[in-house]
C-alpha cells in the first residue's frame, strides 16, 4: 500500500481498505478531501462514519452489492453512490471494491476500493437524459419519429415514436432488410428505395411524402426525410425523421378534390362566375363573364365591379355587399345592369356569398352573374303592352262612354221633338244601336276595373247569407219557373271576398241555372259548400239543357259567347263572373253533360282570423 | 219644386253642354245658364261675380275631366272661397271609377255624383232636391 501511496494520490483517487474481521477501515487523504475533510478530521473512521456519509436513499443498494461482492457473487463491487459534502451537500462518487485476501474457507478478509468523484460527469449525464426527455416529447408532438442505419456497425435504429408509427411495439427491433416491406407494393415501396439508393450512392437527401402498411395493415400518410452522412466518400449513416402526416395529408387531398370541383364549375359553368376582392377587383373570372360582358380576362383584372355596374344599381349593390360584410346577410341576388366594354346596357341576376377564414374575417366574394338580358326584355315589352293595353281599356271605358252617352242623350232629346219618329225604321234601329253601344261599354268597363284591382279589400263574407240573400233577389223568377232550390251550406263559412263581386257571382249562376232550365219536369238548383285546404267550394248544380264542353268548353268563359238561342244571353255573364272570382284568389271548374244538366264548382279562398287581424 | 234662376255648366263637352240645356229646358228647371269649358275660366268669373256683389248661380254642374284646370283643381280652389249664399254642386262624371266616387264624398260642398249620360229623371231629381 505504501509503495503505491505516491502513484495513487496522484490520480485524484480516494482510496479506502477495509478489514472485514475487525471491521478497521484505513482512507488516504484524498478519500477525505473528495468530501472536503482531512483525513485526521474524520478520525476515527469507521462503519459508523461510513453509514453517516450516505445519502440515506443510496446506502441500501451499495450494502447489496456489497454484500453480494463478499459472497463471491460478483468479480468487483461497482456502485454509483451520493456521499455528503463537509459544506453538506451530496456529491456523485463512483465506488469500486475487490475482495484481495480471502482465508481458505473463502471468508473475505480485507477489501481494497477507490472513490472517484463523478458529480461533473453526472450532471452531465442528467442533463442528457432531460434532453432526450424533451426530444421525445417534442416528437411525440410532433408525430415525427427518429431512424438510423449506422453502415459502419450495420445496425438498425428505430426511435419509440417511429416504432408507433409503423405500428409495432415499443421493444420491437426493427431489421434492416424487412424495412421495405413496410411500403406496399408498387409506387410507394418504389420511391422510398429509389431515394435511399440516391442518398447513399450519391449523398442526396431525401424528403418523401409516401403511404406506409403499418402493422395494423391500416395505411396511412408518413412524411420520410432521410440525411446521408459520408466519410471519404463512402455513406456511413443515414438517418432521418419519419413524421405522420396522414390526419393532414387527408384533408389537404378532400381540399384538393373540393378545389378541383369548384374549379370545374367555375370554368364550365354556363353561367359567369367571379371572385371578387373585398375593395370590388375581380380576383378570377370565368369565360362566360368575359363572354357576357364583352371584356377580355386581362381588361377585367384592371377593372373593379362598380367601373361596370350601370349606375342606377350601384347604390342598391354595393348596400347589400354592406350588409353581407356586417353578417346581415348571408347571400344575396339581384337584378341588375351592367355595362359591357361596347357600352350596352346589360341586365343580369347577381348572387353573391361571402367566403370567411376560419376567424371570420371576410376573404372574398363569390358571383355568379346570369344573364337575363332576354328575359328582362321580354318582361319589360310585356309590361309595356300591359300598361298600353290597360290604357286602352281605360280609353274604351272611360271616353268611349262619354261619347256613348252623349249619343243617347241625344237621341233622347231629338225622338220627342220629330213628328214621324215612331214611324220612321232608321230612328228605330239607331236607338238599338245606341243602347247596344252603351251595353257594350258598360261591360268593357266592368271587366277593366276587375282587371285593374285584385286582391284588393277582401273582407269576410258569409257564404250561407249572400246565398239567401240573391235567392231573395230573383225571388219572382224562382216562384214564376217553380224552380226548386235546395241548399246545403253551413251558416258558419266565411269566404275571403269583394262583397259586390259575390252578389253579381252568385245572381249570374243562379239566373243562369233557371235561364237555361229543363224543358221538361221541374227545374231544381241545389247549392253545396265543402273546405278543402284554404279554399271553400262551392258547388251548384242544376238539372238544367247542359254545355256541350266539347263543342264550347274552350269559349265558355269568354268575351261574348252564347251558346243558347236565349233570347236573353248576352254572353258577357260567365266572362265576367269568371274574372270576379279570379280577382278575389279563386276559380271556377264546370261538369256539364248535355240534357241533363251541369255543376259549376267555384274555388273562394277561406276566410282566415289572420286576415281579419291584418285588415284591421 | 221651386224653379232655379241661374245654373251653371262647367264642362269641356258642347254636345254634353247642348244636351244638358236641352233637358233642363224641357223640364222647365232654371231661367239661364252660366257654361264654362274649363276650371280655370269658371273659377275666375265666379270670383269677380262674388267680388263684385253680382247674381251667383245656384248650382253647379261640375265635369270631372277638363284641360287647363280640371273639376277636382276647381273643387279645391273654389271650396276655399267663402261665398255669400250657399251653392250647390254637382259632379257630372262619364267616371265609374269607385276611387272618383270615394274622392268626391270627401267634399262636404259636393251634394251628388251623377254618372253620364245625364238623363231628365237626373236633373228633376236635383230640381226636387232644392
Amino acid at each position: 500500500m505504501k509503495i503505491y501511496s505516491h502513484i495513487i494520490d496522484d490520480l485524484d483517487l480516494g482510496v479506502w481498505e477495509f478489514n472485514v474481521e475487525t471491521q478497521h477501515i484505513n482512507c488516504n487523504e484524498n478519500w477525505a478531501a473528495i468530501l472536503g475533510y482531512t483525513v485526521s478530521e474524520l478520525q476515527p473512521i469507521t462503519t459508523d462514519t461510513w453509514n453517516n456519509l450516505f445519502h440515506p436513499k443510496y446506502i441500501g443498494k451499495s450494502k447489496d452489492l456489497f454484500k453480494a461482492h463478499l459472497e463471491g457473487k460478483t468479480e468487483q463491487y461497482k456502485c454509483e453512490i451520493r456521499l455528503k459534502h463537509k459544506k453538506g451537500h451530496y456529491i456523485w462518487i463512483y465506488a469500486q471494491g475487490r475482495v484481495v485476501t480471502r482465508k481458505q474457507n473463502g471468508k473475505p478478509v480485507l477489501v481494497v476500493g477507490t472513490n472517484r468523484d463523478i458529480s461533473e460527469e453526472k450532471k452531465d449525464q442528467l442533463k442528457l437524459k432531460r434532453y432526450k426527455d424533451i426530444s421525445e416529447i417534442a416528437s411525440e408532438v410532433a408525430q415525427t419519429g427518429y431512424w438510423e442505419i449506422d453502415y459502419l456497425t450495420n445496425s438498425f435504429y428505430w426511435s419509440p415514436k417511429s416504432k408507433e408509427i409503423y405500428g409495432e411495439s415499443k421493444d420491437f427491433e426493427p431489421k434492416e432488410k424487412e424495412v421495405l416491406n413496410y411500403f406496399p407494393e408498387g409506387e410507394n415501396r418504389e420511391r422510398v428505395k429509389q431515394a435511399v439508393k440516391d442518398a447513399v450512392l450519391n449523398k442526396k437527401n431525401f424528403d418523401l411524402e409516401v403511404q406506409v402498411n403499418s402493422r395494423d395493415k391500416s395505411l396511412k400518410w408518413v412524411r420520410m426525410i432521410g440525411i446521408a452522412e459520408f466519410r471519404k466518400s463512402k455513406c456511413i449513416r443515414l438517418y432521418g425523421i419519419v413524421q405522420d402526416i396522414d390526419a393532414f395529408k387527408k384533408i389537404q387531398i378532400k381540399t384538393i378534390i373540393q378545389e378541383e370541383q369548384f374549379r370545374q364549375t367555375f370554368v364550365h359553368a354556363p353561367i359567369g362566375m367571379a371572385l371578387v376582392d373585398l375593395d370590388g377587383t375581380w380576383l378570377k373570372v370565368n369565360e362566360e363573364i368575359c363572354h357576357f360582358l364583352g371584356f377580355s380576362k386581362k381588361e377585367l383584372y384592371a377593372l373593379t365591379f362598380k367601373d361596370i355596374t350601370h349606375p342606377h344599381d350601384l347604390e342598391k349593390d354595393i348596400e347589400l355587399l354592406t350588409e353581407l360584410l356586417n353578417d346581415d346577410l348571408k347571400n344575396y341576388q339581384m337584378d341588375k345592369r351592367y355595362i359591357r366594354k361596347n357600352g350596352d346596357v346589360v341586365w343580369a341576376n347577381l348572387s353573391v356569398s361571402l367566403v370567411r377564414d376560419d376567424d371570420g374575417n371576410p376573404l372574398h366574394f363569390v358571383s355568379q352573374i346570369q344573364d337575363i338580358n332576354e328575359n328582362k326584355k321580354l318582361t319589360e315589352a310585356i309590361q309595356d303592352q300591359n300598361k298600353r293595353l290597360i290604357n286602352f281599356a281605360y280609353i274604351v271605358s272611360h271616353n268611349l262612354r262619354s261619347h256613348t252617352g252623349n249619343i243617347a242623350m241625344l237621341l233622347d232629346l231629338m225622338i220627342p221633338e220629330m213628328e214621324d219618329s215612331s214611324e220612321n225604321e232608321y230612328i228605330e234601329h239607331l236607338k238599338t244601336a245606341s243602347n247596344n253601344l252603351t251595353e257594350t261599354v258598360k261591360h268593357l268597363n266592368e271587366v277593366v276595373v276587375i282587371n285593374t284591382k285584385i286582391y284588393d279589400n277582401l273582407v269576410p263574407l258569409n257564404l250561407y247569407r249572400y246565398v239567401s240573400n240573391a235567392l231573395g233577389s230573383i225571388q219572382g223568377l224562382v216562384t214564376a219557373t217553380h224552380t226548386a232550390v235546395i241548399i246545403n251550406i253551413e251558416k258558419e263559412i266565411y269566404i275571403a271576398g269583394i262583397p259586390a263581386y259575390l252578389e253579381s257571382i252568385l245572381l249570374n249562376f243562379l239566373t243562369n241555372a233557371i235561364k237555361y232550365k229543363t224543358p221538361k219536369g221541374t227545374p231544381r238548383v241545389e247549392l253545396s259548400a265543402n273546405s278543402e285546404d284554404d279554399n271553400i267550394l262551392l258547388k251548384i248544380k242544376d238539372n238544367g239543357v247542359g254545355i256541350n264542353l266539347k263543342r264550347d268548353g274552350k269559349r265558355l268563359f269568354g268575351m261574348y259567347q252564347t251558346f243558347h238561342n236565349n233570347e236573353d244571353s248576352r254572353g258577357i255573364g260567365l266572362f265576367i263572373t269568371k274574372n270576379q272570382i279570379e280577382a278575389m284568389g279563386g276559380k271556377i271548374e264546370v261538369e256539364s253533360v248535355v240534357g241533363k244538366g251541369t255543376q259549376f264548382t267555384i274555388y273562394f279562398k277561406k276566410w282566415k282570423t289572420q286576415n281579419t287581424i291584418l285588415n284591421q | 219644386m221651386t224653379k232655379i234662376n241661374l245654373a251653371c255648366i262647367i264642362d269641356d263637352d258642347p254636345i254634353f253642354v247642348f244636351g244638358t240645356k236641352k233637358i233642363m229646358q224641357v223640364a222647365d228647371f232654371c231661367e239661364s245658364f252660366m257654361v264654362f269649358h274649363n276650371g280655370r275660366d269658371a273659377l275666375n268669373s265666379l270670383k269677380a261675380i262674388i267680388k263684385g256683389g253680382e247674381i251667383l248661380p245656384e248650382i253647379i254642374l261640375l265635369d270631372l275631366n277638363m284641360p287647363i284646370m280640371d273639376g277636382w283643381e276647381f273643387l279645391e280652389a273654389f271650396t276655399a272661397i267663402p261665398t255669400p249664399v250657399q251653392i250647390r254642386i254637382y259632379i257630372v262624371s262619364s267616371s265609374l271609377d269607385p276611387q272618383d266616387i270615394n274622392r268626391a264624398k270627401n267634399f262636404k260642398s259636393v251634394n251628388n255624383y251623377i254618372i253620364k249620360p245625364i238623363a231628365l229623371e237626373a236633373i228633376s231629381d236635383i230640381k226636387n232636391d232644392l
